[in-house]
């Protein structure tokens, strides 16, 4: 039996210690949000944080997220309005929507280490993440609009 | 698997909806008038049905019915704003349910680009024929004519008495109504529409930015067993002998089960296989990789598609057929002045869909259930039944969210995968491909190998073009000794060539397939208008001249493409006329938004390409900077002319995508077989345009009164030759073979 800390509640599982994370969020817990892409961490489909670092499910048995905190997108907030998830509903994002629960969990690691990322920045750090259906463009904008959101209170703070 | 029929070519047709006239340029069926009262499965108990379409309940709640999938193109959101705008329906109140698959909604399969074409008018007289019926119940309720009352945001007023009753609180009295006339039905003008032609979010926004979804590999079930398949790398094998005592042992194993398929042609059956059925994922696939198989030989076996594209790209086969002629083709090559020929090759792509084929099924007692992402549930339901063998009525197909789908997706392969696995265990099983199982067992688009030759005459324009293609027909997945390719197929930009010369021939050569063709998004349309745009900026460089200037005199004066007295029947549309005037108008537009020619410095050029297609016009122009043999694409700006639009952002949204999905292709996109198997397998090896490759995009969206016009795939083709021709221009090399990686890298 594996004790797990997912989007800040406790789960016991009883899985193999090197079955992926992805497969113990998808098959064993039913937390689906979080999407099968490669398998092989080229895709970003199946991104959570674990400890607030942007990681891919598919490729982390579930032994090294022992102990510590996982996130995935249904815990990214609590009512789907994290900075994020309201830029990507402004721009009108998603296509399809398959690979953005990995998209936002990305860009959400990304703006919580670098509150005001530059354009190129944010293309480093979204990078690993396909979207098959090209939706590139306004991710890059939905991301600086959020930014923009985020950095409100620092730059109107008194 | 006995139960697995395969398709005669008659029954291909009916079954995919690819009628003989084609989805593209050359004609759509559209749909006749719908049966509008039937029994609607998926109601909740107060909602009462007006139509097949139209529910509303005494609480207000109006649920419209989307029976096409919903892959991205926003069609949950795009066909439902139309039946709410002529209901006079509060967005707000309307509620969106997704169809089951069932004949009584018409043609639900999704392809083709044909959903807007297709049933724009049948939504407007679903919300009309609804609105007619709450009117009269109104009436009826207050005593009054029908013609003094109004329905406005969700009610029906009569000004004179300043009545007026919330369309809940008549939807039970309309309900019993008799359906009225269709004769009899008003419908608004264009300026009275409150939801057609405006942005409307796609409906399941708000679930998708949480995560809230079901795509087709979200469902599950009690009980459920997840199958992990391992298939013959070669089209045509069969189980030769398998050996699985050590996948047994894995824990969580179920049970290994043969899928004894291989059958030519192989049309949707599923692929020979062998399936582990696991409590898990995991187990499943950890499994699969200790099972030790040996397949029989087959015909396809030795298929190399690189060899055999050289070959062609050397010599085509004499065996073939000529599909267009006009004048004289060899007087006027033997008259032109100069004279210029080149090869052009496309290799086999696959669909790459994020979400790969999956599906969850269980044995009912009266048949079949199952829930899948899938482009043609009816399609499905007949597949299925094939596979467990019971009567396609008896399967019950639930349509999820499509992952993205372009094409794969309409092949239910995948489903009687799931039904068959379901029926042999007795339990509910989910089949979801692993990426490598998708990459190497799709349906592939077909490579192509086109030779042109041409002639100018002294002031540098095309006299003479012959046109000829080898290149597998998506026929042979369905029909055997299947080599040439269809009219639906010519039909897509190479018989149908708009260009005004006079002497042109275009001939079919005899290629065999070697694994099972499918249609991906545009279809041959990618392969035709890389081939086309390609020579004729090859003729404009040739000639002297400015390639988009060239390009329109090219085209010639504004008329209707009509290639029936040329050999090409079906290159004619009455209903949908090929207008050069909209093609030189699509060019026009996108030079506006450049600026062309613009300026560029050393290492940079532009290239345009515009082609027809899914019955709209696209031209596109495209600028690369080339350094140290390394290319990059900044900037692409593609113009649209799709008649009328119903979603303003979900077009400009198609054509982003368009742009994309055309760079993948272009610059990166190869399958290629060796030994009869498909070489990539994940995306390290198939990879696909990520965001820093991403260049800037600029739409335009041509205002038009026109019909509406296909969106989801005629972005796509101007893309490639776009791409290759601004590289030219940059002074890099001039690429006939893709993709673009082969020759140089991609930044």
């Amino acid at each position: 039996m594996l004790q797990l800390t997912i989007n800040g509640e406790s789960r016991t599982v009883d899985a193999d210690p090197n079955m992926p994370l992805l497969w113990v969020l998808r098959d064993l817990l039913q937390l689906t949000g979080t999407k099968y892409g490669c398998g092989k961490g080229l895709c970003g489909a199946c991104t959570v944080h674990l400890n607030g670092t942007a990681v891919r499910a598919c490729s982390l048995p579930v032994a090294a997220a022992v102990g510590g905190k996982i996130t995935t997108i249904e815990g990214l907030s609590v009512n789907g309005d994290h900075p994020l998830q309201r830029a990507w509903t402004e721009h009108k994002v998603p296509q399809c929507g398959y690979c953005q629960s990995g998209q936002l969990m990305s860009a959400a690691a990304l703006l919580a280490r670098n509150p005001t990322p530059s354009a190129a920045q944010i293309r480093d750090a979204m990078s690993g993440n396909i979207c098959r259906c090209g939706t590139y463009p306004r991710i890059e904008a939905a991301i600086k609009t959020a930014a923009g959101v985020q950095i409100q209170p620092a730059q109107g703070g008194k | 698997m006995a139960n697995f029929k395969v398709v005669n070519r008659r029954e291909f047709l009916k079954l995919s909806g690819l009628s003989a006239v084609g989805i593209s340029a050359t004609g759509l069926a559209l749909q006749a008038s719908l049966p509008v009262h039937a029994e609607w499965t998926g109601a909740s108990g107060s909602a009462l049905s007006l139509n097949v379409f139209v529910h509303i309940a005494t609480d207000d709640q109006v649920t419209i019915v989307a029976h096409r999938s919903e892959m991205g193109q926003g069609i949950r959101t795009g066909l439902p704003q139309i039946v709410a705008d002529e209901l006079d329906a509060d967005w707000n109140k309307v509620n969106i349910v997704q169809a089951l698959g069932d004949k009584q909604y018409g043609d639900q399969n999704t392809d083709g680009s044909r959903s807007v074409v297709g049933f724009y008018h049948t939504m407007r007289e679903m919300g009309a024929s609804a609105k007619a019926m709450l009117i009269l119940a109104a009436a009826q309720a207050w005593g009054v004519k029908p013609e003094e009352c109004v329905a406005v945001d969700h009610r029906v007023t009569h000004p004179k008495s300043q009545r007026a009753l919330r369309y809940g609180e008549l939807a039970e009295r309309a309900a019993q109504l008799p359906l009225p006339d269709p004769k009899t039905l008003k419908y608004k003008s264009p300026d009275q529409f409150k939801y057609i032609g405006k942005p409307v979010p796609m409906v399941d926004l708000a679930d998708i930015v949480r995560g809230d979804t079901t795509y087709g590999v979200d469902v599950v079930l009690p009980d459920m067993l997840h199958a992990s398949i391992e298939r013959c790398p070669w089209l045509g094998g069969k189980i030769q002998s398998v050996e699985d005592s050590a996948a047994r042992k894995v824990p969580g194993v179920v049970d290994i089960i043969r899928l004894d398929g291989g059958v030519e042609p192989p049309a949707f059956v599923p692929l020979s296989g062998v399936a582990v059925l696991a409590t898990n994922t995991w187990s499943a696939q950890q499994a699969r990789k200790k099972l030790n198989i040996t397949w029989t030989n087959s015909g396809h076996q030795n298929f190399d598609s690189e060899a055999s594209m050289r070959a062609l790209a050397t010599q085509l086969p004499a065996a073939s057929k000529i599909v267009r002629s006009r004048g004289d083709i060899a007087k006027g090559l033997n008259g032109a002045q100069q004279k210029m020929s080149a090869v052009y090759t496309v290799p086999h792509l696959e669909h790459a869909t994020m979400e790969p084929p999956a599906a969850t099924a269980r044995m009912t007692e009266n048949g079949c259930e199952v829930w899948a992402c899938v482009q043609a549930p009816q399609r499905t339901q007949q597949v299925v039944a094939g596979a467990v063998g019971i009567k396609p009525e008896q399967v019950k197909v639930n349509v999820t969210l499509l992952g993205s789908a372009f094409g794969r997706k309409s092949k239910p392969d995948f489903a009687a995968e799931a039904a068959f696995l379901a029926k042999a265990v007795n339990r509910p099983v989910k089949v979801i491909w692993s990426r490598e199982d998708a990459v190497r067992h799709g349906y592939y688009h077909a490579f192509s190998v086109q030779h042109f030759s041409g002639g100018l005459d002294q002031k540098g324009q095309l006299i003479a073009l012959k046109a000829q293609v080898a290149s597998p027909t998506i026929m042979s997945t369905f029909a055997p000794d299947q080599v040439y390719l269809q009219d639906f197929e010519v039909g897509q930009g190479f018989a149908n060539m708009p260009y005004d010369i006079p002497h042109q021939q275009a001939s079919v050569h005899a290629t065999p397939a070697h694994t099972r063709i499918g249609w991906l998004r545009s279809v041959y349309n990618i392969n035709h208008a890389f081939g086309v745009n390609s020579f004729i900026d090859e003729a404009a460089h040739l000639a002297g001249q400015d390639p988009l200037a060239y390009q329109l005199a090219m085209l010639g004066a504004d008329r209707v493409v009509d290639t029936r007295n040329e050999g090409f029947e079906k290159g004619y549309n009455p209903e949908y006329p090929y207008s050069i005037a909209r093609m030189k108008n699509a060019l026009q537009r996108v030079k506006a938004s450049v600026g062309w020619p613009a300026k560029v410095k050393q290492g940079e050029g532009w290239g345009v390409a515009v082609h027809h297609s899914f019955l709209s016009y696209v031209a596109v122009a495209t600028k690369v900077v080339i350094e140290n043999n390394r290319v990059r694409v900044t900037d692409v700006h593609i113009a649209l002319d799709c008649g009328q639009v119903v979603n303003p952002d979900r077009v400009h949204a198609q054509m982003e995508g368009a742009v994309i999905f055309g760079l993948s292709l272009t610059l990166m996109g190869e399958i290629s077989f060796e030994d009869g198997a498909v070489v990539q397998s994940n995306f390290d090896d198939y990879p696909l345009l990520r965001i820093q490759q991403s260049p800037n995009i600029v739409v335009t969206l041509i205002d038009s009164n026109e019909k509406h016009g296909g969106v989801g795939e005629p972005g796509v083709p101007p893309i490639a030759p776009s791409v290759t021709s601004a590289i030219a221009a940059a002074g890099g090399p001039r690429i006939r073979t893709l993709p673009v990686s082969k020759q140089l890298s991609i930044g």
